[in-house]
This record gives structure tokens, C-alpha cells and sequence, in this order.
């Protein structure tokens, strides 16, 4: 059948009318509400003791608070500003509903930075490394996967690892930045698949579930430092801990 | 009386462009994005349009780039005229998964997707209403609105090409007498008194993004080769451009702080290098679109 310019034209507008009603009729889905990551994180990561900091929301010191004591005070030692459990760029960049938590695990002179964020009801609740730890004054000069095996549940983990300077001078100030996502059932080392799985689940209909970013930074002490080996060590220990401890949120941080 | 006949009749011709133009604007203007939407608002071209202004200017390009697509309809307007026109059913199809597409952008809250539906249904709907040949002639047009999504993803695979460009800058510089080493993407040049340090930013910076130097080699391009095959091998080429201009800026200040201090290489660094990499970037292309011309030229004949 042939059609004539104009009824193709209120084909179009029968195709628009029907795409409006759709879209008017698409509703929000609820909140998700399981718990990817135990927040705050655990206390204890194998035989890793952790403590957290704090950090000052005064933009022209930003100091990392961990002495309790002082933290206890709820003010910056360095120059009296407020003290907050995210630091201030996660404070200004991050949106409402997202959980943060810092971490530091310690074990005979191994020293490990762990932060998780839980992304809230919006998509842009985490944020790519990639473009946050330039923004901290990092440069990244390697990206690499790392799989740690044995861990408890399922067999293995795959980490996306950057290797980022502080300062960009060679052998100064050098670190590994591991990260994974995890939706609690879930895991993978990549932005772009996670991204995936949700808009798969999105599209199917099924409930929403919430999604963590977990990262963990090591310093890289020498070039000999087998830093990616202690990295997998510890990893394994906080994975085991982790989802072994899965519980609720314990406050929101709007 | 065949005037005031003709009204009505006019009238009824235009009446479904009316209606489906007010609907398209409700579609994408009102609705569309649902990310952050109790923040953002729900529209999709109110959400490309607020990262063109934001993001440090990296988007900014996005503002010319409708401007650009309508001077070219513009310019074919008489051929567009007097091209045969005839209803397609496959357009009428396209229309129809594109505008699933955007039911789908919406569900899975990925705004992108919304806007790749809007810039199809620029092509898709000519293309029904009017048939292959108006089409044709729309391809380049609303395939260039593509530019217009704000595609942040390309920063993350930049990596590479800042390794590549630093690589080549400490060739570069070493070939020039001036004694350099790269580690990942930071550089370190000698100087007489002192060590000049860069970081390799983005394989474009001062070009502001990838994008943007490869939507103005795509216009470029288009304008100027006569055949697609010249016009693709042009616009591929806008990517080790983008490297090289790069490498030319990074020499240029290591240059500059040897010749004259560190403090004049970083000004130049800070305040210049952008205009630098900017007109390196467009003579490297005009040359590069000269070449193929040239090599075309040379040719069988097309």
C-alpha cells in the first residue's frame, strides 16, 4: 500500500502521541534497598585492624583527622573547621542519598586506604575514578585488571588497578587505586558494565538495587615493592569481611 | 473561490507537521531525561544543554553545532526542492524503533540514548514523509547533530593517546638537543638551571576535547573532499592530529623554558598553548585535507 506524504505525517503524529502517553505513564521506580557493602565498614579485615577518619570541610586545610580523641571534638585540629566523615569534594560532588565511608586498615607496618561509596536512587551516585583522582591532584600513568583468588563466596574477585602519582615525579609519592562495584550480589571492575547490568535491570522491570564502589589505595614504597601482591593479600581479607558483614546503612550523609 | 478553497486545504497539508512539531518539542522539551530528574528537571534537551555550559567549557562546541546542521540544510534548500518526493514505510519503521529508543533511554535513565533518538528522528522522519532522495541529502546534517551529546565517556579513553603524545613530545625533545624523560603521562625537560615538569593532559587540551576536534574536521571535511571515502580518511585522521597538536604544544613550552626560564614556559604554558595547539591543530588539518586532495587528484578517476 502506498502512502501519501500526509498520512505518513499523521502516522508520525499517532507515533509521537503513542511514545508521549508512554513516556507520561512511566513512573520512578521505588527506592532501592539492600545493602551492597556493610557501612560503616568492618571493624576487622582478617587480621587488618581499622580505624576512620575524619576530614575538615574548611577548603583551605582539608586535613585527614584520625586520632578519636580529637575527632571526638568534632573540629579541625589545624585550624578549627568541622569535621565530617566524607571528605569536602565528595561533600559538594556527591548527591543526596549517597553513603560514604573512609577507612584505614593496619597490620604490622601494611598500611591500606579503603573508601566505599553507595550510590543513592540516582545513576551518577559514583563517579569514575578516572576523572576523580585527577581532580585530587593525581596523575594516572597505568590502568591494569587484577583478579585476587580465593575469596570466600565466589571463588574470585576482579579489580580494575590504577597506578596514579601524587606528585608526578618518578618513584615520589606513587600508589596503587584498586576498585571494584558491587551490587551485593554482583561484582565487576568496570564503569561501563555496571552501567550495563542496571540499565538491563531498569529495562526488565525488576527492583532496583543499589550500587557500591569500593576502592582501596596502597602506597608503592619502593620499585621493588611487591605492592600488588600485598594489595591482593589484603583485598581478599577485606572482600571475606565484607561480605560476611553485609548490614544496613548505619546513617544517611544528605 | 480557489483561493479561499485553497486555505482549508493548506491548512489541513500543514496541519500534521504542526501537530507532530508540538509534540516532538513536549517529548524531548518537557520530557526525556530521568536522571536526577527531581533536580535536573525531566527535560533531555535541557540536560544536553546544561552540560554544554558546564563541564569547564569541554562542551561549549555543542552550541554551534545545530547552527552548523541548519546552515547546511540551508545551503542544499534548492536541491532539497527539487528532489522527487514520495512517503517511505521504511522511515515510518525507523521512526518507530528510534522512538523506542527514547522510551528505553528514559526507563533505564541514560539521557544519551533519549538524544541519539532526537537526532535519528531528524533524519527518520524526512525520510518518511518525503522519501530516499530528500534523505540523501540529509545524512551529513543530522548525523553532525551527533556532536551535540555530550559524550564524557571519550575523556576516559584518552589514556592511551596522553601516553602516546608523551612519547612522542620526549622524542621530540631529545631530537632538539633538549634533554628529556617520561613517566606515565608527566614529563621532565632539563633546563640550564632547573627541571621543567608537565603532565600530558588530554590528547587535545586546548582543543578543549576530542570532540570537539573531531566535529571540526568533520564539517571541514565534508565541505571540502569530494567523495566519502576522502572525507572519512580526513576525519579519522582528526584523532593523531589531536596527538600531535598536543606534542607540538608540550615542545613548544619545554622550548620556551630553555630559551627563556621556567616561569616564561608555564605563562606560555597557562595563558597560550591553547591558541598554539589550536592553530596547529587546524593548519595540520587543512595540510592533511590538501594531501588527500592531492593523492585523490592523482587517482583513477572517481
Amino acid at each position: 500500500m502506498k502512502l501519501t506524504t500526509g498520512q505518513a505525517a499523521w502516522v508520525i503524529c499517532g507515533m509521537l502521541a503513542a511514545c508521549l502517553g508512554a513516556l507520561i505513564m512511566e513512573r520512578v521506580p521505588p527506592p532501592a534497598d539492600n545493602n551492597p557493602v556493610p557501612i560503616p565498614l568492618p571493624a576487622l579485615a582478617g587480621a587488618y585492624s581499622m580505624t576512620s577518619p575524619l576530614f575538615c570541610q574548611n577548603e583551605n586545610c582539608m586535613s585527614e583527622v584520625e586520632d578519636a580523641s580529637i575527632a571526638a571534638s568534632s573540629s579541625c585540629p589545624e585550624c578549627g573547621g568541622a569535621l565530617a566523615e566524607r571528605t569536602l569534594p565528595e561533600s559538594r560532588i556527591l548527591p543526596k542519598g549517597t553513603f560514604v565511608s573512609h577507612a584505614y586498615y593496619r597490620r604490622a607496618g601494611n598500611s591500606f586506604s579503603v573508601a566505599a561509596v553507595v550510590a543513592g536512587s540516582e545513576p551518577t551516585s559514583i563517579h569514575r575514578p578516572q576523572q576523580c583522582l585527577p581532580a585530587q591532584g593525581l596523575t594516572i600513568v597505568g590502568r591494569s585488571t587484577l583478579t585476587v583468588g580465593n575469596t570466600p563466596d565466589t571463588g574470585s574477585l576482579a579489580l580494575t588497578v590504577l597506578r596514579a602519582r601524587r606528585d608526578g615525579r618518578p618513584g615520589r609519592g606513587e600508589m596503587l587505586y584498586a576498585y571494584w562495584f558491587t551490587d551485593g550480589t554482583r561484582e565487576t571492575p568496570y564503569h561501563i558494565a555496571r552501567l550495563a547490568m542496571q540499565a538491563a535491570d531498569r529495562l526488565a522491570g525488576k527492583k532496583p538495587r543499589k550500587w557500591a564502589y569500593v576502592s582501596v589505595s596502597v602506597p608503592v614504597l619502593s620499585r621493588d615493592d611487591p605492592a600488588e601482591a600485598r594489595l591482593s593479600e589484603f583485598v581478599r581479607a577485606l572482600h571475606g569481611a565484607m561480605t560476611g558483614a553485609i548490614g544496613a546503612p548505619a546513617s544517611s550523609q544528605d | 473561490m480557489t483561493g479561499s478553497a485553497s486555505i482549508p486545504r493548506v491548512f489541513l497539508r500543514a496541519l500534521p507537521l504542526f501537530v507532530g512539531g508540538a509534540l516532538l518539542a513536549v517529548l524531548f522539551g518537557f520530557l526525556g531525561n530521568a536522571q536526577e530528574a527531581d533536580r535536573a528537571g525531566r527535560s533531555a534537551v535541557l540536560w544536553m544543554v546544561r552540560r554544554w555550559s558546564g563541564g569547564g567549557g569541554d562542551l561549549s562546541h555543542g552550541w554551534l553545532i545545530p547552527l552548523v546542521s541548519g546552515y547546511l540544510v540551508w545551503r542544499d534548500r534548492a536541491k532539497l526542492a527539487s528532489t522527487p518526493k514520495r512517503a517511505s514505510g521504511v522511515g515510518l519503521i525507523l521512526v518507530a524503533a528510534l522512538l523506542l529508543l527514547h522510551w528505553g533511554g528514559v526507563r533505564v535513565q541514560q539521557t544519551r540514548l533519549s538524544l541519539l533518538s532526537l537526532a535519528g528522528l531528524t533524519w527518520a522522519i524526512p525520510l518518511s514523509l518525503y522519501g530516499a532522495g530528500v534523505a540523501r541529502l540529509l545524512v551529513f546534517p543530522c548525523a553532525y547533530l551527533l556532536f551535540c551529546i555530550p559524550l564524557s565517556f571519550l575523556n576516559e579513553v584518552s589514556l592511551p593517546l596522553r601516553l602516546v603524545a608523551g612519547a612522542m613530545s620526549v622524542w621530540t625533545l631529545n631530537g632538539l638537543g633538549i634533554p628529556a624523560v617520561r613517566s606515565g603521562t608527566a614529563i621532565f625537560a632539563q633546563g640550564p638551571a632547573d627541571t621543567l615538569s608537565f603532565d600530558v593532559a588530554d590528547a587535545c587540551s586546548g582543543l578543549r576535547s576530542l570532540l570537539a576536534m573531531m566535529a571540526l574536521t568533520a564539517i571541514y571535511a565534508h565541505l571540502t573532499q569530494r567523495n566519502a571515502a576522502r572525507k572519512w580518511t580526513l576525519f579519522v585522521a582528526s584523532l593523531p592530529i589531536a596527538v600531535v597538536a598536543n606534542v607540538f604544544r608540550i615542545t613548544a613550552v619545554a622550548v620556551v623554558a630553555r630559551l627563556f626560564g621556567q616561569e616564561s614556559g608555564l605563562k606560555l604554558y597557562h595563558d597560550y598553548s591553547g591558541f598554539l595547539v589550536f592553530g596547529a591543530a587546524v593548519l595540520m588539518m587543512a595540510a592533511a585535507g590538501d594531501l588527500i586532495r592531492r593523492l585523490g587528484a592523482k587517482g583513477p578517476a572517481q
